[in-house]
């Protein structure tokens, strides 16, 4: 209670609800992700008390992730890599004119999530975190295939193509920089493809861009291409109620798979996210309705990302060892205030740790309001006419993708993959694997390889360690489990 | 099996892009370093070359597909290619592509705020926004960005030619 | 009308181009500076970069922006740097990479494309293994390594060719160990290094004390030795490996340069303001609370010091089977 009062004193509500509203703007810009927020943040929190900074940094974070789902749900263009598998279900929802059910379910379930998020990170962190260290190489390899496997289950219709859209997505990964020799690959002495291509480009044209050139294409008049605007647009909470009173377990299937990969230092909320999405189609009972608009689709992913946030504070807090890139920023500023994150944190700070833990809990109130606040601010943007709002998607994806490293060579990239995008779609490759293979490809190339330098070659810890052995006998069991099913049904008939 | 007649469709052209990029790839990875099996350091070709022979795969399924079920798919010819410039709506996508085009060539040179007023208004007039408006949205999602980003977001967007004049 | 209105319009514009670049020359700065740093924003290097530019703002009276310019190992933003028109307005962030990337070929750049303007950071690398090691001390380390067959040992830090990397093959290699008979684990950054070393997947790391330093404090790492001439006043507990009779220095460095032909004036001036900047109480606590060692060397000093340490690579990064045929 003590540390409650604490920090409900108005020098610190001020800047923290300030940083709270700048994350909403930051993480709904296609571009700008919620680490960027963090980092923008941080040189204002030097001159700040820790708790100021502290607040403002947890604050800023939590309405970023949330905010890119907004124009993830009304426009396909994620707003931060977190929001990648929001896309799926809550854009369809949108198109038949559910956008604003979708975003309040979203809303909800985010602040739900990040709230068990914060209280697993209350409640089991040190156990967590020594879990977490028990991963290496193997363990990582195994989870990134896990998370490649939901390419599979996610795709609709020919596997042949989700597999082709997949493995593209792992060839572009390969470009770049190789971690075990540091040689330069297919770069062609290009410093900007040694870089390796950022998914958040490749994101935004895939998705966004890919969009408005179909809904340019097509006659004006057409549906389908006025699918993304909505004349009127109100958050609907009524029927979230009911529709997350049905959904209790998916919701808290969904925070614990997020707040457990977020653990992980070597895995973070948008992987969490994916892993949320395919685990809930491949326990639910209508995975059919999966990517044409399933309440569902909307829970899962977007619980799980925000639960992933209470995740990545575990490692932070209890080794200090980043779980993500936010808190690898958070453990410097954390630095500066001359805290030495650590097993020692908690006794040598035991009071600034329940404060962190407090701001934690009462971010995810303000979320809910801000949140709600943000859609409302978000969506004056669709009064405009049609072909006005293509134009602003159109020159803020530019500008997000700019904003990255302020290079032109990234714009570059969204107008390629927003013609692949359209490409792909038209002769119907589905675009999530692509974005998939690209994110997981590195993790998996990096931990296989990695892992057999560790072995000098040899296979059999990948199969050995309990938790590898656990994660491959997941991966059999996803792969076999429906035709088992089928094969046991033929055979009682 | 009935015999049809061949029809070339988007499942061959697939099936070629997916074997044209093998092709790519294996061709350019000879020339990596070699790893060192001694250590069990599989070289910085290994992942690339598995990558293409599933690609390989994939192409070869993909044309065998497209043959075998010509009929599920329309026939691309070459008056197929002749109507991608024929419908007004397909040429505006184009002239939108060629304005990110120019906007990725112009932007460090003429500056943000003359690129991006320059190529909204080309976007908004080719949609066939009417003029007035059209002026009024470029300088009004400017003038936004230039705020959020330059001055919220502390993003520092080229000045381009107006250096000249201190903006 | 209208064109008379062109006209004025279009000496207005010369006018204002010909006075501005009139007036540049006599006065500097007039205008934002920018400040590229080729690291990620929140990094290491970009909380000094945007700190040094806090002050600078306020000495020269002119905003200075922090802008990243990521990938290639530091490659694209050193890049950039060297590339940026040489007017004083744009600075570059130079770190210890500026030193390898011609050796790895990820470009063709060396320190002799900048101005040297000032260094302001050193950090030693630190020897650490986990505090359930046998190891007491680097010699007892060494001498197994030397025992045990090939292999058997695994270091870690960061990235290959790294500021972390690098020292490690010098300490074998002044030891008379030979690099390859250790394997290395690459990871990106010392923060995924030290994980490993805390779960037991690897033997040794190397990077700064500081990044180690929660660790350490909780008894679950120990630091051997700092790769320093001297003991660090911080941290006075950890010797040297040179006490420990192994002659290697090595670490990682921060600074900053201007292109090649950039105005006397500017880079005096701005010599001067960041030389000022270092001397100031408030930038030593904003170092030693980040955990940054404060080291300055200015201008030509700088300059020789990177010159010497690129010269010295070019062997480790042959032994290591680095350096680009």
């Amino acid at each position: 209670m003590d540390a409650v009062l604490s920090v409900l004193r108005i020098e610190i509500l001020i800047p923290w609800l300030l940083a709270m509203i700048l994350g909403i703007f930051v993480g709904a810009m296609p571009g700008l992700t919620a680490t960027m927020a963090v980092a923008l943040i941080v040189p204002l929190t030097f001159h700040t008390p820790p708790i100021v900074g502290l607040a403002m940094i947890l604050g800023v974070s939590f309405t970023a992730i949330f905010a890119g789902d907004i124009p993830a749900t009304f426009l396909r263009v994620p707003g931060t890599p977190a929001s990648g598998a929001a896309v799926l279900d809550g854009y369809e929802m949108n198109k038949p004119g559910k956008g604003p059910l979708a975003i309040a379910l979203d809303l909800t379930c985010s602040t739900l999530g990040g709230t068990i998020g914060v209280l697993i990170l209350i409640t089991i962190s040190p156990i967590l975190a020594t879990f977490a260290l028990r991963f290496t190489h193997f363990e990582y390899f195994w989870l990134a295939l896990l998370g490649l496997s939901m390419s599979a289950v996610i795709t609709k219709g020919s596997t042949m193509k989700g597999l082709i859209s997949m493995t593209g997505g792992l060839i572009l990964s390969t470009i770049g920089l190789d971690i075990s020799t540091g040689y330069p690959r297919f770069a062609f002495g290009n410093t900007y493809l040694m870089g390796g291509i950022n998914f958040i480009p490749v994101m935004i044209g895939l998705f966004g861009i890919s969009e408005v050139l179909r809904s340019i294409s097509v006659t004006s008049h057409d549906q389908l291409g006025d699918a993304a605007i909505i004349s009127n647009v109100k958050a609907d909470f009524r029927s979230v109620g009911k529709i997350m009173g049905k959904n209790k377990r998916l919701i808290l299937q969904s925070s614990v798979i997020g707040t457990l990969i977020g653990a992980l230092p070597g895995a973070g909320a948008d992987i969490a996210a994916w892993v949320a999405y395919g685990m809930a189609k491949k326990t639910s009972k209508t995975p059919e309705k999966f990517g044409t608009g399933a309440e569902e689709g909307v829970i899962a992913p977007t619980t799980a990302n925000n639960a992933a946030l209470g995740g990545t504070w575990i490692p932070a807090l209890v080794f200090g060892i980043p779980g993500d890139s936010i808190t690898a920023i958070v453990l410097g500023a954390m630095m500066m205030y001359g805290l030495k994150p650590g097993p020692l944190v908690f006794q040598g700070s035991r009071d600034l740790v329940n404060q962190i833990f407090t701001v934690a809990v009462i971010s995810q109130f303000f979320l809910l309001i801000l949140g709600y606040l943000g859609i409302r601010a978000f969506t004056w943007f669709f009064k405009f006419p049609r072909n006005v709002v293509l134009a602003g998607i159109t020159i803020f994806s530019i500008i997000g993708a700019y904003a990255l490293r302020s290079s032109v060579f990234d714009v570059g990239l969204v107008l390629v993959f927003g013609i692949l995008g359209y490409l792909m779609e038209r002769v119907t490759i589905p675009l999530p694997p692509f974005i998939l293979g690209l994110i997981l490809g590195p993790m998996i190339e990096e931990n296989l390889r990695i892992g057999l330098v560790k072995t000098s070659g040899n296979f059999w810890p990948f199969f050995s360690r309990p938790i590898s052995a656990f994660f491959a006998f997941l991966l059999i069991l996803i792969f076999l489990y429906e035709p088992v099913k089928l094969l046991i049904q033929r055979k009682r008939r | 099996m009935i015999k049809r007649p061949f029809h070339f469709n988007q499942e061959h052209i697939i099936g070629l892009v997916c074997l044209a990029i093998s092709v790519i790839i294996l061709s350019i990875t000879p020339s990596f370093p070699k790893g060192k099996a001694n250590i069990g350091l599989t070289g910085p070709a290994f992942f690339p070359d598995l990558l293409a022979f599933v690609f390989i795969v994939c192409g070869v399924y993909q044309l065998w597909h497209g043959t075998a079920y010509a009929s599920l798919y329309r026939p691309i010819t070459l008056s197929t290619a002749r109507n991608l410039f024929k419908k007004k709506e397909t040429r505006t996508a184009y002239f939108i592509i060629l304005f990110i085009v120019g906007f990725i060539l112009l932007f460090d040179i003429l500056g943000f705020l003359v690129t991006s007023f320059l190529f909204l208004v080309l976007f908004l007039l080719r949609l066939g926004v009417p003029r007035w408006q059209t002026f009024f949205y470029a300088t009004f999602f400017t003038a936004l960005i230039y705020f959020l980003f330059g001055w919220l977001f502390t993003i520092s967007l080229p000045s381009g030619i107006l250096e000249y004049v201190g903006l | 009308m209208k064109k008379a209105l062109l006209a004025f319009l279009v000496l207005a514009l010369t006018a204002g181009i010909v006075f501005a670049g009139g007036a540049k020359e006599a006065k500097y700065p007039t205008k934002p500076i920018t400040i590229i740093c080729p690291w990620a924003a929140g990094g290491g290097t970009d909380r000094t970069a945007r700190f040094i530019a806090e002050q600078l703002s306020k000495k020269l009276g002119v905003p200075v922006n922090v802008v990243n310019k990521t990938g290639g190992s530091g490659a694209v933003g050193h890049g950039e740097g060297a590339a940026a028109a040489p007017d004083g307005y744009t600075i570059t962030n130079l770190t210890f990479e500026i030193n390898v990337l011609k050796y790895l070929g990820y470009a063709d750049l060396t320190p002799e494309n900048y101005i040297p303007l000032i260094q302001f950071n050193e950090d030693a690398a630190a020897v650490i293994v986990s505090a359930k090691s046998p190891y007491k001390n680097v010699k007892e380390l060494l001498d197994d390594i030397k025992a045990k067959p090939e292999g058997t040992f695994k270091f870690s830090g960061s990235t290959i060719a790294s500021a972390w990397d690098l020292p490690r093959i010098q300490m074998l290699m002044t030891a008379g160990i030979d690099p390859q008979k250790v394997k290395y684990i690459p990871t990106q950054g010392a923060a995924p290094a030290i994980t490993e070393l805390l779960g037991g997947h690897v033997d040794v790391i190397t990077c700064s004390y500081p990044e180690a330093a929660g660790q350490i404090a909780a008894g679950a790492l120990r630091a051997l030795a700092i790769m320093a001439d001297e003991r660090n006043p911080n941290f006075p507990d950890v010797p040297t490996l040179k006490e420990q009779g192994v002659n290697v220095a090595g670490g990682t460095w921060r600074g900053f340069g201007v292109p090649l032909k950039t105005p006397e004036l500017a880079v005096n001036t701005l010599r001067k303001a960041l030389k000022e900047i270092t001397d100031m109480q408030e930038f030593k606590d904003f170092m030693n609370k980040a955990g940054f060692g404060i080291k300055v060397r200015v201008g030509q000093e700088f300059g020789d010091f990177m010159m010497n340490q690129y010269k010295a690579l070019k062997a480790v990064m042959e032994t290591a089977g680095y350096l680009k045929k």
